[in-house]
C-alpha cells in the first residue's frame, strides 16, 4: 500500500513538472506533447488508485465480517433454552397424542375370511332413508353411485362435533405440508393425504405416514423396512411421498369424491363391505356409523365402537 | 438549533441520573442510534459519488489496460484484450476506437444496476456498525422480549391443542383440561418477562464491552480509507484539471471548487467517524461508571454534537452538488 502511495505521489509530481513546462513554453507542439504525457501518466494514476481503493475495500470488508459475526451470535433470544424446553414439551406432548391415536387407529380389514369375537350382526344397523347397506363388491364402477349417496347423505352425531372440528383444525394446520406432497405427486389432494396421516398417525408429523413408526428409522411394523431408499432419519415428506407411491396414488387421476372414498376404503381394507356393513375408518362419528370395528388383523368385534373420526366426514367437513 | 436540541438531550440526560441500576441504559443507546442514523443518511450521498468516480475509474483501468496488451499480453485475466483503433506517441486513443473484447471482471464497473466493488465494502461497513447499533437498541429497549413472548403465546397455543387432543382420546373431560393449561400460562408468564429483561441486560454489557473494539476496527478502517475515497472522488477533476485544465482557466477554476468541495465532505465524514467512536467510548465509560451525571452529559453533548456536525455534511453535499449542476 506504502509503494502504491509513494508511486502516485511520485506521478503527480512528474505531472506537476510537466504544468510548469507548459506554462512556460509557446512551443504548440510541445504543449500538445506535454497534454499528451499528462493524460497518460492520469491513467497510470487511476490504475494505482484502483489497487489502493480495491485494497482498502479488503481491510474494510474483513472488519465488517468480523462485526457481522459479532451481531449474528449475539442472543437475541432473551429467554435462553426457555423456550427450547418448553418445545421439547410440546413435541412429546404432540408425540403422546400421536400415540394415543395410533393406538385406537382402525386395524386393517381383511376382506376375505376373518373371525367375530361374537357372531355377526344379522343385519346392519338403521341406515339413512333411501341408502342400502354396502353393496359386496370392489367394482368401483358399481360402488361410485353408492358412495355418493352416503356422502350426501352424511351428517355428523351431535355429540362428536367437537371431535370432528378438532380433526378439521389439525388437517388445516398441516395443509401446506399436505399441498407440497400432493404437488410432489401429481396433484394428490392435500384433503386427502391429511385424512391418511389423520387415521394411521394421528397427526404425528414425527411418524411414518405408512403406520406411525418414528421417522428415526425404517418403519418396523407393516409395511415393514420403508422406505426402501434413503438413509434415516427420514423427513416426514420423504416418509409420506413412499407412502402414497407404494399405494399408487400418484398414478390417479380421478379425485372426486366417490373415487377417494373408494381409494380410502381400499386403503384400510374392503373387509367391512364384504359383510355389507359400513365402514367406520369411511364413516364414524356421522350418521351411518355406530358400532362395530375389526380390533385386529381378522377379529370383528360387533360392539367394539371406534373412536377415530372417519375420513369421510373429515373430508366433508373440512371442504364445506 | 444545534444547541437547543444539545441542551433538551442533557436535560433529558440529567434527569434519568436518579434511575435504578437495574434497567437498560436505554436512553444512552438510543442517542448512539439516533447519531449513528445521523451519520448514515448523510454517508449515503458521498457513497454514490464514490460509486460514480469509481465507476469511472474502473473503466479507464480497463482503456489503460487494453492499451498495454496492444504491445502485447498483460498479466491478469483479461490482459489479452487488446485496443482497436489508432494511438498517439504516448499511448492515448487518437480517435475512434474501442477495447475489443469482453472482461467479465469489468461488469462491475459498466454496469449501473449495483454498487462497484470497493462502493459496496464502505456501504457494507457502515452498515454493519449499523447493524451493531440497532443490536444495542433492540437489547435496551426490549423489542426482542415482545416478539419471544408473541412467540410464547403460539407455543402455549400448540400445547393447548395437544392437551386437549390428549384429553379427547383418553376419555378426560375437557374441562379439566383448561384449567389445567391456564394454570401453566399462567404460572410461566409473569416469568418470561423478568427473565429476557435480565439476559438482554447482560447480553447488552457483554455486547457494549466485550465488542465495542470490533466497531472501533470497523471505523478505524473507514477512516483510514478516507485518502483514496477522497482520491477517487475526485480523481476526474484532478486529470481534468491538469488536462482540459491547462488551456482553459474557467475549467481549471470549477474542477478546483470541486476538490475543494469533496476535501470538506471527505473532513465532515472523517470528524464525523471520530465522533461516532467518541460517543462508542462514552458508551462504554457509563457502564464502568453508571449514573454519573458527568458521563451522562458528556454523552449527551457528544450525540449533539454528532447530529449537528451531520447537518453541516448534508448542506456541504447538497453545495456541492448545486455547484455540479
Amino acid at each position: 500500500m506504502y509503494v502504491i502511495e509513494e508511486l502516485r505521489h511520485e506521478l503527480s509530481r512528474a505531472i506537476n513538472t510537466l504544468r510548469r513546462r507548459h506554462a512556460n513554453t509557446t512551443d504548440a507542439a510541445e504543449r500538445k506533447a506535454i497534454r499528451g504525457s499528462i493524460e497518460a501518466l492520469n491513467r497510470k494514476i487511476a490504475v494505482l488508485n484502483q489497487a489502493q481503493l480495491l485494497d482498502a475495500a479488503a481491510t474494510l470488508t474483513l472488519a465488517a465480517q468480523d462485526l457481522e459475526r459479532v451481531v449474528a451470535a449475539a442472543r437475541l433470544g432473551p429467554f435462553d433454552g426457555y423456550l427450547s424446553a418448553l418445545e421439547t414439551h410440546i413435541d412429546r406432548l404432540n408425540h403422546l397424542s400421536g400415540s394415543m391415536h395410533a393406538q385406537e387407529s382402525l386395524a386393517p380389514a381383511p376382506e376375505d375370511g376373518g373371525e367375530s369375537t361374537m357372531r355377526l350382526p344379522r343385519a346392519p344397523r338403521r341406515l339413512a332413508r333411501g341408502l342400502e347397506p354396502p353393496r359386496a363388491s370392489k367394482d368401483y364402477t358399481l360402488l361410485r353411485a353408492e358412495y355418493q349417496a352416503y356422502y350426501d347423505a352424511c351428517t355428523v352425531r351431535p355429540e362428536c362435533r367437537g371431535n370432528v372440528a378438532y380433526y378439521v383444525k389439525r388437517l388445516r394446520n398441516g395443509r401446506s405440508l399436505y399441498e407440497a406432497v400432493g404437488r410432489d405427486l401429481n396433484g394428490i389432494p392435500w384433503a386427502f393425504i391429511g385424512a391418511i396421516h389423520a387415521m394411521e398417525c394421528g397427526f404425528n408429523f414425527a411418524g411414518h405416514l405408512h403406520n406411525g413408526d418414528p421417522l428415526i428409522a425404517r418403519t418396523v411394523q407393516v409395511p415393514k423396512g420403508r422406505p426402501l431408499t434413503g438413509t434415516p432419519p427420514f423427513t416426514w415428506r420423504e416418509s409420506a411421498i413412499d407412502a402414497l407411491t407404494m399405494k399408487g396414488f400418484h398414478d390417479v387421476r380421478d379425485w372426486s369424491v366417490p373415487h377417494m372414498l373408494y381409494l380410502l376404503e381400499r386403503y384400510n381394507g374392503m373387509g367391512y363391505r364384504m359383510r355389507r356393513l359400513v365402514s367406520p375408518y369411511l364413516w364414524s362419528f356421522s350418521n351411518h356409523y355406530s358400532r362395530g370395528k375389526f380390533v385386529k388383523d381378522g377379529i370383528y368385534d360387533p360392539h367394539a365402537v371406534s373412536k377415530q373420526c372417519g375420513v369421510a366426514v373429515m373430508l366433508k367437513a373440512v371442504m364445506s | 438549533m444545534g444547541e437547543t436540541r444539545a441542551l433538551c438531550v442533557v436535560m433529558a440526560c440529567a434527569a434519568l441520573c436518579g434511575c435504578a441500576t437495574s434497567s437498560p441504559p436505554a436512553r444512552e443507546v438510543a442517542m448512539v442510534a439516533e447519531a449513528f442514523g445521523a451519520l448514515h443518511a448523510a454517508s449515503q450521498p458521498l457513497l454514490d459519488d464514490l460509486a460514480v468516480a469509481e465507476r469511472a475509474q474502473g473503466q479507464t483501468v480497463a482503456l489503460e489496460r487494453a492499451l498495454q496488451a496492444r504491445a502485447g499480453t498483460q498479466p491478469g485475466p483479461c490482459g489479452g484484450i487488446p485496443y482497436q483503433g489508432d494511438t498517439d506517441e504516448h499511448g492515448n486513443p487518437s480517435g475512434p476506437g474501442v477495447i475489443a473484447g469482453f472482461c467479465s471482471g469489468d461488469a462491475p464497473y459498466y454496469s449501473p444496476i449495483s454498487d462497484p466493488p470497493a462502493t459496496g465494502a464502505f456501504r457494507r461497513a457502515l452498515r454493519s456498525v449499523g447493524d451493531y447499533t440497532q443490536l444495542l437498541v433492540i437489547l435496551a429497549d426490549g423489542s426482542n422480549i415482545d416478539a419471544a413472548q408473541a412467540q410464547l403465546h403460539t407455543l402455549a397455543a400448540n400445547l393447548g391443542s395437544a392437551l386437549a387432543s390428549a384429553g379427547s382420546m383418553t376419555g378426560a373431560p375437557a374441562a379439566g383440561v383448561g384449567p389445567a393449561l391456564s394454570g401453566l400460562v399462567a404460572a410461566v408468564e409473569p416469568l418470561t418477562r423478568r427473565v429476557a429483561t435480565r439476559n438482554n441486560l447482560d447480553e447488552l454489557r457483554r455486547v457494549v464491552l466485550q465488542e465495542s473494539p470490533k466497531v472501533e476496527t470497523v471505523i478505524t478502517a473507514l477512516r483510514d480509507s478516507a485518502p483514496v475515497l477522497f482520491d477517487t472522488v475526485t480523481e476526474r477533476s484532478m486529470a481534468r484539471l491538469s488536462g482540459v485544465g491547462l488551456d482553459n482557466a474557467e475549467v481549471a477554476a470549477a474542477e478546483i471548487a470541486r476538490i475543494e468541495a469533496y476535501r470538506a465532505t471527505v473532513s465532515i465524514y472523517v470528524v464525523l467517524l471520530d465522533q461516532y467512536r467518541e460517543l462508542l467510548h462514552e458508551l462504554v465509560a457509563v457502564y464502568h461508571t453508571p449514573q454519573q451525571p458527568l458521563t451522562l452529559a458528556v454523552l449527551a453533548q457528544r450525540s449533539a454534537e454528532l447530529s449537528a456536525g451531520a447537518d453541516a455534511w448534508r448542506r456541504t453535499i447538497a453545495n456541492l452538488r448545486a455547484a455540479l449542476r
